[in-house]
């Protein structure tokens, strides 16, 4: 296993109270394979990316609990030193806007070459060859020409490929891509995803794809996680949730998916809104918002549901039905 | 770049021209100089005489001809009160002084404030960022005269470590340099502490740290260059106006400047004086504007300048 997380809780101290952006989150990840993080905006999905390189924004920020294991190595317990030689080495992380995640005072070649610099020691003309090739990589031409150029004198989908050629510049084993397609139009998004997967096949990294968009998912990702509230509430593979979501969540966040079928009715959302992570009710954070609310749901966090290989539901739905073996209403 | 040098240099020259053409009118607006050149008690006849001898009897357009004709060749005319001196003799006594305090109070002002306001953003709300914001609105509260004098009575008076004015040697600018930039650091301290926490949660700074880049070179090398723009801007503007405004410190400390001499002139209508000091300062200003630019250039290669 590359990556295993274990009941992740990250919060943050604000004036109105504590939140708890990240509530025991667990998942695991294996080289090579593609993990889709998918949830509304604020459910935590990004502070879980940024925690597992202990990124949280400090003071307010806090990685209160939990274990990150990379190759079987404790994250958290590393000092602040050794954790820099992981961050931009081991792991790496696409920012979803190339156009503000460049620095706009230097040149792409440096910007490219100090993590090169950084992890592992190059100088000269071997630091610059290998900044031209990781450039070529990915699928930028020309390569040798763009060094001196600056970010603003590229297209999006180029300061993107950037973006990823730092990303990636140190071989990391794991990589983490939040929402990097975003701000980039249709066709480049596509050629950006085809360039990511090539690239996994090729230096076998495990990737997590943080995404609200579902079809990306489909496409891309081995496995999925959906988040709400801070909490992972349910994982399987893309197959399993895509097919048969179990928690009412996946199953609103997959009916919003337009089909051509459905094209003539409304387009779904989601009714209702997100919770503050700030108070959250004392059951399930879904409750308030779910067509099959029970009354224990709003009384009690369910406790998690192992339904099958690898695809685990927090929901009363489910741990009622194994557990007490309850028929499901 | 060298077009970009020569129409700033056409610029310079034409806001110089608007300026010492504005300001030629508006001195002759305070009054007749030849009122305070001489005893109430003296005849009509003399202060006419003493009036042609100035050139002062002509129409002001002509005496304006004259100006201009004599700026041409470099000649900026001679004092009405300190006889028999030219403004050109003046200016370079004082320009020495005025550019030796403000680049000291500038060079020590921002080796205080860039530090204090980078330190303070990154440690928002804790002790170091109270420390130095305290320190930032006592420097632009506390009056420069009162600092002035504070700082004499302590370290000339009592201690006797500096003299008590005038300017001989090293020892004598430490004083007015420490009033000054007290002062001057006020001002680009909090400007720097406002950039900064912009720039710290810019999306380059959070890559920055993701690519393992230590955190010193995060914030210096990443953070810094993008907040200093308004920074520079503010710190020239300023830079400029100390060169010819010191004018409180430049008279607690007994320091030769610039602005000493400008008052004067002032209330003695001295006006080729003031012309000339003017001149003076606002080519500082377009100078350092103009560093400014290429500053700018430097930092934000966005704004280079097309050829």
């Amino acid at each position: 296993m590359l990556l295993e997380v274990t009941d992740l809780r990250v919060q943050f101290h604000t004036r109105r109270g504590v939140v708890k952006a990240v509530d025991g989150v667990s998942f695991s990840l294996d080289r090579g394979e593609t993990l889709g993080l998918v949830g509304e905006s604020g459910s935590g999905k990004s502070v879980s990316c940024m925690a597992l390189m202990r990124l949280v924004e400090a003071p307010a920020g806090r990685i209160v609990g939990g274990s990150v294991r990379l190759d079987g190595q404790e994250l958290l317990d590393l000092s602040e030193r050794e954790m820099r030689q992981i961050r931009g080495g081991k792991i790496s992380l696409i920012l979803q806007d190339p156009l503000s995640s460049l620095n706009p005072g230097y040149t792409v070649g440096n910007q490219v070459a100090e993590a090169i610099r950084i992890h592992q020691g190059l100088r000269g003309s071997a630091l610059r060859a290998s900044v031209v090739e990781i450039l070529s990589q990915v699928g930028i031409p020309q390569a040798e020409r763009r060094l001196k150029q600056y970010p603003h004198q590229m297209s999006g989908g180029m300061r993107q490929r950037v973006a990823g050629a730092i990303a990636l510049s140190c071989r990391p084993s794991l990589l983490i891509a939040d929402e990097p397609t975003t701000s980039l139009d249709a066709t480049v998004q596509a050629q950006y995803l085809r360039l990511l997967s090539e690239l996994q096949e090729e230096f076998r990294f495990g990737m997590i794809f943080v995404t609200h968009d579902l079809g990306i998912v489909a496409r891309l990702c081995d496995r999925v996680a959906v988040m709400y509230a801070g909490r992972i509430v349910e994982t399987g593979s893309t197959r399993q949730i895509f097919n048969k979501p179990a928690h009412p969540y996946a199953k609103a966040l997959l009916a919003t998916l337009p089909s051509l079928e459905s094209r003539k009715k409304r387009l779904l959302t989601v009714s209702g809104q997100p919770p503050l992570a700030i108070d959250l009710p004392p059951g399930c954070s879904f409750a308030p918002r779910c067509p099959e609310t029970m009354d224990i749901c709003t009384e009690e966090f369910p406790a998690e549901a192992i339904t099958g290989d690898r695809h685990r539901v927090l929901c009363w739905l489910h741990s009622q039905a194994e557990e007490m073996s309850l028929p499901v209403r | 770049m060298r077009r970009f040098v020569l129409a700033r240099l056409a610029q310079a020259v034409v806001s110089i021209f608007v300026l010492i053409t504005v300001l030629f009118f508006l001195v002759r607006l305070t009054g007749d100089p030849v009122e305070r050149m001489i005893p109430p008690q003296v005849t009509e006849e003399m202060a006419e005489e003493l009036k042609r001898a100035y050139g002062l009897d002509k129409p002001l357009i002509v005496q304006y001809g004259v100006f201009l004709g004599g700026l041409v060749t470099g000649d900026m005319g001679t004092s009405l009160y300190f006889r028999g001196r030219t403004v050109g003799e003046l200016l370079s006594l004082r320009i020495l002084p005025s550019l030796e305090l403000s680049v000291f109070s500038m060079l020590f002002s921002l080796l205080i404030a860039l530090p204090l306001g980078v330190y303070a953003a990154k440690y928002r709300g804790r002790g170091s960022d109270y420390v130095a914001r305290i320190f930032s609105i006592l420097g632009g509260a506390a009056p420069s005269f009162l600092v002035g004098l504070v700082m004499l009575r302590i370290f000339s008076v009592q201690l006797q470590w500096f003299p008590t004015g005038g300017r001989e040697g090293f020892l004598s600018v430490v004083l007015p340099t420490f009033t000054l930039g007290w002062f001057v650091s006020a001002g680009i301290m909090r400007l720097t502490r406002s950039s900064m926490l912009e720039s710290l949660y810019g999306d380059y700074v959070k890559l920055a740290r993701i690519k393992g880049v230590r955190e010193s070179v995060v914030i210096w090398k990443h953070a810094f260059k993008n907040a200093a723009l308004p920074v520079i801007t503010y710190a020239t503007v300023i830079f400029a106006a100390v060169i010819g405004g010191a004018i409180v410190t430049e008279y607690v400390f007994a320091w030769p400047g610039l602005g000493s001499l400008l008052i004067r002139a002032v209330i003695q209508r001295d006006f080729p004086v003031i012309q000339g000091a003017v001149i003076l300062i606002g080519s500082a200003f377009v100078i350092c504007n103009f560093l400014a630019d290429l500053a700018y250039a430097w930092i934000n290669p966005k704004i280079r300048y097309t050829r």
